[in-house]
Parts: C-alpha cells; sequence; structure tokens
C-alpha cells in the first residue's frame, strides 16, 4: 500500500493552475524524484505534502490519515529548502537542534538534544563545526547542515525542494551520491524536486515526470527512459532530436497519421562511408553538420532527408569532420500523436531476429 | 618607472573634497566651537553649571523621559511596521504615509496641538482626567509628546527589514513544529533586532534635544518638568553662553556614546551575517 498518497488534487493561483488532477502513491523507504521543467508545479506539490500550501480540493493521504487539515507543525515532515533557510543568527548547533526544542517532537532533556545534534553532525560530516555560523559555511556545507536539521527530530518523510540547485557543478556530484546513500543507510521515505534529468536519474528510485501541474508518467528511472507513455515525456526525458518524416528513412512501418517523430543519440547509429555498418541496407545518408567534443564522447549533429538530430560517436572511433557524408541507421524512434507516445522500431532489427 | 596608482572609479578627490566640506561647515566646525565656547568656563566654573541642582535635575527629566519614550516607540514601532508589512488592509497606505507627519509637522505646532489635546480640558486629557490621570504640564506629557517625534525612527527602520525578510525562514521553523510565538521571539525578532536598537538609538537621541513640541506640553517647572534644552535656552537668553555650550557639551557627549553603541551592535551583527571568523 501506497505510504504517501495524492488523491485528485487540484490547486490554482488565481488562473495559473499549479496542479491539475495530480494522483500518485509513493511506497515506504523510497527516494523519489519529482521531475519536471519549471513551472509544471512540482514545487507546489512538495508544498501541498508538507503542509506549506493547502489544495483546492482533493486528498493527501500519508500512512493511511488524511492529513489534509493537519497544519505543517504537526505533520511530523522534515523540509530542505532550496535555499536552505538556515537561521542566521543561531550557530550550526542551534539550528540543528530548533527541531528538537520545540514542537511536537521537542525533548525536555539537554544531554539528549545534544547528543542528538552531536550524532547527526557527524553523520553530514560537520562535526567540529557546531559553533559556527551559517555565513562562515561554504555552500555545500549549509546544505549538508539544512539536511541534519531536517533529519533531527526523527521525520517519517523527508521533503528536499531542488536541494542542489545553488550548489556549483563538482560539488553537486559528490552531494547527489552522498544524499541517495545517507537516505538509503536511514531509511526515510523522501520526496525530492528536480528540474535536472540527469539528478533525477541518478538519485531517484522512482522518479515521477510533471507537466503544466499533471503528472504525466510515474517509474523507475529506466523504465520511463525506455517506454514513455505520453508525449511530453518522450519529448523531455533524454537528448531529443526530431525527424521531420520518419518515412523517409529505411525500415519504418507507416503507422498512419502522427504529430512528431522523436530519436535520441544512442537510438542512431553512425558509421563513416569505410566503416562496417551491420544494416546498410536500412542505413541512409546523412550529411555532417557539427562535431563537439563531450569529455568522454563526441557528440555530432547530422542532416539527412531534411531532418537535424544528435549521434554520438566513442573517443576511440576515427573523427568525422563537418561536410562529410556519413551513413545512419536508427534503430528505434518514438512517435507521438496528440498526448500519447509510442516506440516503432526499425523493421531490418525484426527480420534479423526472424533469419536467428 | 614611477608607479602611479590609479584608482577604478574616478573621482575620489572632488567627491571626498565636498564630502569633509560638508561634514565641516554643517557638523564638525559647529560642534568644535561648542567645546571652544565651554573652554571659556574654567573647570571649576564647569563642574558648578553642570552640577547645579536645577540643572541637575534638568537632565534626569529629559533622560527619563526621553528613555521611557524610546521604550515605547521601541514596542509600537515594532507592532505597527509588522501590520503595515504583513497585513493589507484598506487605508493601508494612508496610515503609513501618516507615520512621517511627525517629521513633517513644524515640532511646535504638534506641540500646541498635543498640549490642547491632553490638557484637563481637552479630548483626551478630559478621560484621563476623570480617574485622576494629569498628562499636560507633567512628566507623563513630555513623555506623550516624545513619543509622538519618535515613532516614526522606529517604524522606518524596522518596517524595511521586515519587507525583506525572507519567508521561508518562518515556513522552516514552521515545519519543525515552532508556534507563532517560538517564531517571533526565535526567528523574526532576531532579524529586526539590530533595526530596532538603531530606531530605538536616533528616536532616543531625537528625544533628548527634542525642544519645540515638549516646550508647550512640559509647563516648564524648575526641578519637575524643565527640561534640558529649555534651560540651554534660557541661558542663551541671558547671554551666559559659557554656561550654555556646557550644558550642551554634557548631551553631545551622550548623543555621541550612544550612537557609537548603536553602531558596535552593529558592527557585531554584520560580523554574524558576513561571516568573520
Amino acid at each position: 500500500m501506497a505510504y504517501v498518497e495524492l488523491k485528485n488534487i487540484n490547486k490554482s493561483y488565481g488562473d495559473f493552475k499549479a496542479s491539475d488532477d495530480v494522483s500518485f502513491g509513493i511506497e515506504r523507504g523510497k527516494l523519489i524524484g519529482l521531475l519536471g521543467p519549471s513551472g509544471s508545479g512540482k514545487t507546489t506539490i512538495l508544498r501541498m505534502i508538507a503542509g506549506l500550501e493547502s489544495p483546492d480540493s482533493g486528498e493527501i493521504i500519508i500512512d493511511g490519515k488524511v492529513v489534509n487539515d493537519i497544519p505543517a507543525s504537526k505533520r511530523g515532515i522534515g523540509f530542505v529548502f532550496q535555499n536552505y533557510a538556515l537561521f542566521r543568527y543561531m550557530t550550526v548547533f542551534d539550528n540543528v537542534a530548533f527541531g528538537l526544542k520545540y514542537g511536537p517532537y521537542a525533548q525536555k532533556d539537554k544531554k539528549y538534544i545534544e547528543t542528538r545534534v552531536n550524532e547527526l553532525l557527524d553523520l553530514v560530516g560537520l562535526s567540529g563545526l557546531g559553533k559556527r555560523y551559517p555565513s562562515q559555511l561554504s555552500g555545500g556545507q549549509r546544505q549538508r547542515v539544512a539536511f541534519a536539521r531536517a533529519l533531527a527530530p526523527n521525520p517519517y518523510l523527508l521533503l528536499l525542494d531542488e536541494p542542489f540547485a545553488a550548489i556549483d557543478a563538482k560539488v553537486r556530484q559528490e552531494l547527489r551520491s552522498w544524499l541517495k546513500q545517507i537516505i538509503e543507510k536511514l531509511g526515510i521515505t523522501s520526496i525530492f524536486v528536480t528540474h535536472d534529468q540527469d539528478e533525477a536519474i541518478e538519485v531517484a528510485d522512482e522518479i515521477i515526470i510533471t507537466n503544466n501541474g499533471r503528472v504525466e508518467q510515474q517509474g523507475t528511472p529506466i523504465e520511463i527512459y525506455r517506454d514513455p507513455q505520453t508525449a511530453f515525456t518522450a519529448a523531455f526525458f533524454g537528448q531529443t532530436g526530431y525527424l521531420e518524416d520518419y518515412r523517409k528513412f529505411k525500415s519504418f512501418e507507416p503507422i498512419g497519421e502522427i504529430d512528431k517523430a522523436i530519436v535520441r543519440p544512442e537510438f542512431v547509429k553512425l558509421t563513416k562511408k569505410n566503416e562496417f555498418q551491420k544494416f546498410k541496407t536500412s542505413a541512409v545518408e546523412a550529411t555532417v553538420e557539427r562535431v563537439s567534443f563531450r569529455g568522454n564522447y563526441i557528440e555530432v549533429g547530422v542532416e539527412s532527408n531534411g531532418s537535424h538530430f544528435v549521434a554520438r560517436r566513442e573517443l576511440e572511433q576515427e573523427l568525422v569532420s563537418v561536410g562529410e557524408k556519413v551513413d545512419v541507421f536508427i534503430y528505434r524512434i518514438f512517435v507521438t500523436k496528440g498526448d500519447k507516445a509510442y516506440l516503432l522500431q526499425n523493421s531490418s532489427l525484426r527480420e534479423e531476429s526472424v533469419v536467428i | 618607472m614611477k608607479e602611479k596608482s590609479k584608482r577604478v572609479i574616478p573621482g575620489l578627490g572632488l567627491s571626498l573634497g565636498v564630502t569633509i566640506t560638508m561634514l565641516s561647515v554643517i557638523v564638525i566646525i559647529p560642534l568644535a566651537s561648542l567645546a571652544v565656547f565651554t573652554g571659556r568656563l574654567s573647570f571649576g566654573e564647569f563642574i558648578d553649571v553642570i552640577t547645579n541642582k536645577r540643572v541637575l535635575a534638568s537632565f534626569e527629566v529629559s533622560f527619563v523621559t526621553a528613555f521611557i519614550a524610546s521604550l515605547i516607540n521601541a514596542v509600537m514601532g515594532v507592532v505597527l511596521a509588522w501590520v503595515l508589512v504583513r497585513y493589507d488592509f484598506p487605508g493601508r497606505r494612508i496610515i503609513d504615509g501618516m507615520i512621517e507627519l511627525p517629521f513633517a509637522l513644524p515640532t511646535a505646532v504638534a506641540g500646541i496641538s498635543l498640549t490642547a489635546l491632553t490638557s484637563d480640558k481637552g479630548w483626551i486629557g478630559r478621560l484621563f482626567d476623570r480617574v485622576g490621570i494629569k498628562i499636560a504640564y507633567t512628566r507623563i506629557g513630555i513623555t506623550f509628546a516624545l513619543v509622538f517625534v519618535g515613532i516614526p525612527f522606529v517604524v522606518r527602520t524596522v518596517q524595511p527589514v521586515l519587507e525583506k525578510l525572507d519567508g521561508t525562514y518562518e515556513e522552516a521553523a514552521g515545519v519543525m513544529g515552532a508556534s507563532r510565538a517560538v517564531i517571533f521571539r526565535r526567528i523574526i525578532f532576531p532579524e529586526i533586532r539590530p533595526a530596532v536598537f538603531t530606531g530605538f538609538g536616533l528616536a532616543l537621541g531625537r528625544c533628548i534635544g527634542e525642544y519645540g513640541s515638549v516646550v508647550f506640553i512640559a509647563g516648564n517647572q524648575p526641578y519637575n518638568t524643565e527640561i534640558t534644552p529649555l534651560i540651554i535656552m534660557a541661558k542663551l537668553q541671558e547671554y551666559d553662553y559659557g554656561s550654555a555650550s556646557a550644558i550642551a557639551l554634557i548631551m553631545l557627549i551622550f548623543s555621541f556614546t550612544l550612537l557609537f553603541a548603536v553602531n558596535m551592535i552593529q558592527v557585531r551583527n554584520s560580523k554574524i551575517l558576513k561571516g568573520g571568523r
């Protein structure tokens, strides 16, 4: 049974519909990523679960209880704000101790508070910095303090709003895996909001994709990646290119009227004229428009039959140059019709499997 | 080659010149002349002037009333600023504008109308007279006038700080279970505290030297409701410049100490916020 459940949640700010019939369920102990472009309503969902906003209609259920009328201060939820909201006039120690001193989980025992705060500072790797003020910490350290502060009262649900947005790229990488490890270790059900798909893929057990106030799809990162259900998910997830007319590319069975044909770089096999192309007969000719070095691979922008899309090449492979004629074979595409997305396999792949 | 130090922003010479000239002509020279005038008295005479019983009593009147008035202002100013920032109600802008009236009104006009209001016959004075409290011509009256004069200082220093206060601090504390009272005491108040102190200090400085609005309502009974600025005025009318400036010097020293203390608080705060190690 779902531990956190949203049922038909609606929320509007004036004319703007921030949540449009949102429903989903989350299992206990899972780390969930709410992923969507800015303005898609993901933060609103998080704030409604925390009790910082109340839905216009619908039910929020946590652990079998409808919590709509329970104020934020009594829900027992940990919340990490995007800007951390560390109390500037309190030391790190007092910040972490705040939830233990006040509120429903207030502890009378000073010794316990001290032990618990030091335990958390150890956990987040900041032991010894308790006497500092937030202004004396780096961005990454502040994030850790905010995390420790949210965990201190032992919340049964942890919510994180864009937890890595304000941190520079290098530290962000470290913090991501650190956060995932710690949450797994503690086993606390957590939901974090992000607009960065790499972050969601890397950190989350399960991703919920939001767009225009609606939930588009929920599933593990790999499920969503392989099998996007909606037009939005197919286009948003991964690095997408579009084919003007997929029927001009060989061996896709026409399926009638469609809106768009989406191709991701990893669906494209790009070979130089002198290289071996297994599906030579189904490959089409393309012209290289752009070659960019991306650190651990080379990204090649190509044009073929009036469509522009992207393919990748390994660093070990021979370089291609701009203007060069190459062959491209497309394994599969996503086609969208209205709201829906469908996977279309290259039929030459099927023929091959028949032969075998 | 000789190294020529060039600053990135031009015009330091000119603007610093203007600044120092203004400061000298308007602030430093008049204040220095105060010390010079006082210097005409011998040290013994100086001590005699400022320890004169009537003068000491006036110091007490001025400092005590100004201090109480500023305390009242510190509390009421925070309440007013809070209401103006946190709530939206019809007439908010009008009230917001009225806060500055004490700045704009000639103080004598304020003094006369406050006296009329608070005398036994006045609208407010009549009510208090029934329970035996006299406002006009007592220290209560002086405090009343000083509250009027000082209120904009606290409101106008606290208001912008409250406006800029990030709402997520309160949300963060709320999610952790803190009550509204705890949130105000532990989260909001520390944020506005420096502004409250500054406003309090400014109001106190202004109240101690206030003359126009107080002189009518005070009644000016020696030893009881006679304020220091009035004594200075009286000495001047007697052409006793030495004594007048001696008393003024004491007030100057007090004001200076006060502003210094306020600034020390600010230094400590900015250290916490900007991360001096």
